[in-house]
């Protein structure tokens, strides 16, 4: 049976973003990660990322520690848009190992196979939404604070069966 | 014959040499407290077989002595308990488990069902012989009268005497799992038809899925060892093709039934993944439920075979002829020593020369039809066969095994003079139905085939291909072929082709309840449900044409089996008592499950832990550790108070109620929704969005604010606080926060999508920590160093950013006890810091945590609603004394143009009042009804009901509020809540029990 590892991430930066396509390109700039018009599409600057989430939706992480200056920078860019700060709100598992997609299907109804490395989408996690980031070696699924107790019982009885059989 | 039952020897009736268990592995497992040995790859039903075992329990309705009918899923009576002793537990016991399906398991313990007080003498058998006066419709004609006898006189005692099994009493200690799968093509059953198609299906990276629901594939290859395809054996031909569908990656789901076929191919499967072990790893679930969506969906589910309607035809030891041939040739296992067959197909007839082979002795085939292929006459007649044409069997002796039967030549509907002929099993075969029933709940339409007698399937609305017996082609080169086109037309291939020999190809006639030369009473069309077909004939008499009341009216085919043995003997028989034919009458609907399938492998994870989702605030544990009673609010699970010591709820909610008012109590009030709203045009958004008055709201101020639906009630409530121009911290009740920010991303995008203004949800960004109460500046002072909170600088209503304890916080001066307030805003991976730290400097002066009951006290006391307990969506603002939330200057808000509408203004409107009882130690029931006097004759006209009531410590008496017709004009007046033991009196008040000048709020 395939293997899965799941970790909890460390705190990041994290932002919900928001602004129209006359000034993605100037939030981008002031977030110092591009924000790419086409949803699903994660786009990568160093430490920093953004996944497309909707028409007008970006979701942006960065080191925790980047926080406070991103939001300085956007505050002072003449990008009309809505920043706010999810970082306390989002807990991000990191799945790695090629047991992922099993293990994230007993709660995620999407054919995950169809979603290629390097783009991500927002779906449910048995009921509760999520935010799924594919990479090459892992899935990266967040989850808002208080799920936490819940998805991570049925992440862990979904590893455990999986090692059992 | 002799009962053989009564003395369990080794398995007599295995056959060296036969089948493809293995007898050199035994399996132990008891039948009612007898050792039985059976061979790994048995199922129990099969071992019982083997030792002679006919009989395994008593029918439903008759309590009469059942056997073993058929070899797979659709068997109606061999239904048994099993308890999985070897997995340790009375848990692990599951009744009306099929042992056609059940495999033997070393330590399985087996027993019979629904006898009493043993299954060789049955008191209730009795009903046996009641049986004339126990048909059709018995229940509704005799039990109608005296009425009220039906609750407490017939229905417990029907009740107590019928059922099939007895429920555990035990937890299941088991889990259970589910999951979600995708396909490109899902095939439905490893038969023949489903093994050509997964060949047909796979390669070239396709995702194929092939199910079948026995715990081997090869469906009907296992009972025809001696055919060849491509020139092998059947075996193995089957052991290569199985090799090369893994080689090709298809995925092979043994144990599995699909269970529904739902919308855009999303199958339902359940896979039964440790029922066959004696023991199993503790983390695999004892059943998997599988989620398939499929791209195209292969059914090659086979054909189930009818049998024929007789008298007697429910004796243990008839059985169906496929299931002798498969217990023959897969179990080893004669059904028999001397053994007749009977039949109106000519698969059965294979079935007898298989026997004979295998050096059992077949005493005669008894055909109905006058005319068979010349080429199975000769083969009987090689095998000393005796051969009876046009001939059926009218009646069948022996109790708990058959001893003989009666052989009657028939000429059309009459018969000659039967004879009697021994025998210890009787094979019956009344051709074969395709099972439809998946194909069906595709919504799949099925076109009737007059000339077989069987429905096939036509046309679905799904992506779905039939094939093999499943699709009505009989015959393993026909099946193969159908199953390699359908495969090939789902993966858009080439169908392979398949050369066979040995063959057992053949047709059959259709009969509905076979003539007899006696009146028949128990020519059993529904075993499971003890149905015969005088019981239909007779609902016929009795007025039902259409099969759905003639179903209703029997129970015909509403067994656990959904009448897949029964439904077109059924029909067939209703057919020709109405004079018309069997698509007139119609065929039932099949629903989902296909089978019976256990409550947990449904719930799958449903439990503990998992039961449901349980939002918890980062605060939780702590609360759990401090010995907090929890209550469920919404999805969040939130402390409803916290008991000291052996404090009941209502003497800790009197405690943390005075230490408020008193002192000060610490309140986790994280789960409050927070929409942050952000953008240039966010105080014009929040303008029309709110009833309040928000474009002059200051930076750094806070409002309380009401949102209507647009037709004018009251949908929600909070305090917005405004954090620059153009950024809003907006709060919504717990339970409202998904669907007031959904409500305002529809506004937002459907009316004003003009708006530059973004909306996020920071319900989960901050812990939220309350303090109030008369010394709540002295406890939070010391950890802000930052900002001047004196009650000048920060009055109520105010909002400021600053550091808690170097934490940033969203500090906020509002109030929902009456008290002075502050809510406390933090990162929540900060919160449980926070509050530790809020809470250590509480103690220090005597401050209390408190839960959500306290919260509730202390908010009536103050006559702040709670919406949701105060409104059901019927309530105005005026009615709910908010009127003053009403900007009245506001060109338009959501809900202003309702209610300027007469009927919103009306004087008898229900308006919110508060009640004080005259005990002020009675404490009225929320709900409550609320009338004018206590001697209006029935009905009463009910003024209103109770919404909130509590025993306020404050004011050392209970307090309530109502929503009262025409409340507000009704301040002193006398009201009467009428409850069981006696009627209440309470005066109509205002809402504020407390503190009505706001004195405290500004302290």
């Amino acid at each position: 049976m395939a293997d899965v590892t799941i970790r909890t991430l460390t705190r990041a930066a994290r932002f919900s973003v928001r602004c129209g396509e006359a000034d993605r390109t100037a939030a981008a700039e002031a977030l110092g990660v591009p924000l790419i018009g086409t949803i699903g599409a994660i786009a990568v600057a160093g430490p920093r990322r953004s996944l497309c989430l909707g028409p007008d939706e970006w979701i942006v992480a960065a080191p925790l520690e980047d926080g406070p200056a991103m939001t300085a920078a956007f505050a002072a860019s003449p990008a009309v848009g809505s920043l706010v700060e999810v970082t306390n709100r989002d807990v991000t598992f990191a799945i790695t190992g090629p047991g992922g997609e099993e293990l994230l299907a007993h709660g995620c109804p999407r054919d995950l196979s169809k979603l290629a490395p390097g783009r991500g989408v927002r779906t449910v996690f048995d009921g509760v939404s999520v935010v799924l980031w594919r990479f090459d070696d892992r899935f990266e699924m967040t989850v808002w604070r208080s799920y936490v107790p819940f998805v991570e019982a049925l992440l862990s009885a979904a590893a455990r069966e999986m090692q059992a059989a | 014959m002799s009962e053989t039952y009564e003395h369990v020897a080794p398995a007599r009736y295995r056959i060296s040499g036969k089948g493809r268990v293995n007898d050199l592995a035994p399996v132990r497992f008891t039948f009612d407290g007898r050792e039985i040995v059976a061979a790994a790859g048995d199922t129990v039903a099969s071992a019982l077989l083997a030792h002679g075992i006919h009989l395994v329990g008593r029918s439903f309705k008759y309590h009469r002595p059942r056997g073993v009918v058929t070899a797979g899923s659709e068997e109606p009576n061999a239904l048994i308990r099993v308890t999985h002793s070897a997995k340790g537990g009375e848990g692990r016991t599951e009744p009306n488990t099929r042992a056609t399906m059940q495999e033997a398991v070393e330590g399985l313990k087996v027993e019979s069902q629904n006898r009493w007080p043993s299954l060789s003498f049955d008191a209730l058998s009795l009903n046996d012989r009641l049986s004339r006066v126990l048909g059709a419709g018995f229940y509704y004609k005799t039990f109608k009268w005296p009425r009220s006898f039906w609750d407490k006189v017939y229905e417990p005692a029907i009740r107590a005497a019928a059922g099939l099994g007895r429920a555990p009493t035990e937890d299941d200690p088991d889990h259970y799992s589910s999951r979600y799968a995708f396909c490109d093509i899902l095939v439905v059953g490893a038969g023949p038809a489903g093994l050509a198609a997964a060949m047909a299906a796979a390669g070239d990276g396709r995702r194929v899925i092939l199910a079948d629901e026995s715990g081997e594939p090869g469906g009907s290859l296992l009972a025809m060892p001696a055919a060849t395809i491509d020139g092998k054996p059947a075996w193995v031909w089957l052991a290569e093709t199985l090799e090369t569908l893994a080689a090709a990656g298809v995925t092979i789901l043994l144990r599995t039934t699909a269970i529904a076929y739902d919308h855009e191919n999303m199958v339902g499967l359940v896979e039964r993944v440790t029922d066959h072990l004696a023991t199993a790893p503790a983390d695999l679930p004892r059943e998997r439920f599988w989620r398939v969506r499929a791209g195209r969906v292969v059914l090659a589910q086979g054909a189930i075979e009818k049998p024929l309607v007789f008298d007697g035809n429910d004796r243990p030891g008839v059985m169906l002829a496929g299931a002798a041939q498969t217990y023959l040739n897969r179990y080893g296992v004669a059904v028999g020593r001397h053994v007749a067959v009977a039949t109106s197909h000519d698969s059965a007839w294979h079935t007898a020369f298989a026997l004979t082979d295998a050096g059992v002795t077949v005493a005669m085939i008894a055909d109905t039809r006058a005319q068979v292929a010349p080429a199975l006459t000769a083969a009987a007649a090689e095998r000393g066969i005796a051969v009876m044409l046009s001939t059926v069997p009218v009646a069948t002796q022996g109790t708990k095994r058959i001893k003989g039967v009666w052989l009657a030549e028939r000429t059309g509907d009459t018969v000659a003079e039967a004879g009697y002929h021994a025998c210890d099993a009787l094979l019956m075969s009344g051709g074969w139905t395709p099972a439809v029933s998946l194909f069906s709940h595709t919504k799949g339409k099925l076109a009737w085939d007059a000339a077989t007698g069987r429905f096939l399937p036509d046309t679905s609305p799904e992506a779905c291909h039939t094939a093999g017996a499943g699709a009505g082609v009989w015959g393993l080169a026909d099946a193969l072929a159908s199953g390699a086109e359908a495969g090939a037309a789902a993966a858009g291939t080439t169908a392979p082709s398949f050369t066979v020999t040995g063959d057992d190809a053949g047709t059959g006639a259709p009969e509905g309840a076979l003539p007899s030369d006696r009146p028949a009473r128990k020519a059993f069309v529904d075993f499971q449900n003890d149905v015969t077909a005088k019981d239909i004939r007779l609902a016929v008499t009795e007025g039902m044409r259409s099969i759905e009341h003639i179903k209703r009216y029997t129970t015909t085919g509403m067994a656990t089996d959904q009448g897949k043995l029964s439904n077109i003997n059924g029909l067939m028989i209703a057919a020709e008592a109405l004079g018309k034919t069997p698509p007139e009458v119609g065929l039932t609907t099949f629903r989902p499950p296909y089978t019976p399938t256990t409550f947990a492998a449904l719930a799958g994870p449903r439990r503990g832990a998992t039961f449901e989702v349980t939002r918890k605030t980062v605060i939780d544990p702590w609360a759990e550790a401090a010995g907090a009673v929890f209550e469920p609010v919404a999805l969040w699970r939130r402390a409803r108070y916290f008991p000291k010591g052996v404090e009941t709820m209502d003497e800790a909610v009197a405690r943390e109620c005075r230490t408020t008012r008193k002192t000060a109590g610490i309140f986790d009030a994280s789960t409050l929704g927070k929409i942050e709203v952000v953008g240039p045009d966010a105080a014009e958004f929040l303008n029309r969005m709110y009833t309040n008055p928000m474009l002059k709201l200051g930076v750094g101020k806070c409002r309380y604010a009401l949102m209507l639906g647009d037709d004018g009630f009251i949908r929600d409530d909070g305090v917005i606080a405004r954090v620059a121009e153009d950024r809003f911290h907006v709060t919504t009740t717990t339970g409202g926060a998904p669907r007031v920010l959904a409500t305002m991303e529809d506004y937002l995008q459907t009316e004003w999508p003009d708006l530059k203004v973004w909306l996020t949800s920071t319900t989960e960004e901050w812990a939220t920590i309350a303090i109030n109460g008369p010394k709540a500046r002295e406890i939070l002072k010391p950890f802000i160093k930052d900002a001047d909170i004196s009650a000048e600088a920060f009055p109520h209503m105010s909002m400021l950013e600053c550091s808690f304890a170097g934490v940033p916080c969203r500090l906020f001066r509002v109030s929902f006890t009456g008290e002075l307030g502050f809510e406390v805003n933090v990162g929540a991976a900060e919160g449980r810091k926070v509050w530790e730290l809020i809470v250590g400097a509480g103690e220090k002066v005597g401050a209390c945590v408190y839960g959500t009951e306290t919260m509730h006290v202390l908010r009536a006391e103050k006559g702040y609603i709670i919406v949701g307990q105060e409104t059901d969506g019927t309530v105005t603002p005026q009615d709910a004394g908010l009127s003053w939330a009403l900007g009245k200057t506001k060109a338009d808000f959501v809900g202003m143009r309702a209610l300027k509408r007469p009927d919103m203004a009306k004087a008898d409107r229900k308006q919110l009042v508060g009640l004080f009882t005259e005990d002020p130690g009675t404490v009225l029931e929320e709900g409550a009804q609320i009338v004018e006097g206590p001697d209006e004759p029935l009905p009463m006209t009910m003024l209103g009901h109770v919404t909130s009531s509590y025993m306020s410590a404050t004011l050392g008496r209970s307090i309530a509020m109502a929503v009262v017709s025409g409340g507000h004009a009704r301040m002193g007046e006398t009201l009467y809540v009428p409850m069981d033991d006696g009627v209440i009196a309470a005066t109509v008040t205002s809402t504020v029990f407390f503190d009505p000048e706001g004195a405290r709020l500004n302290g």
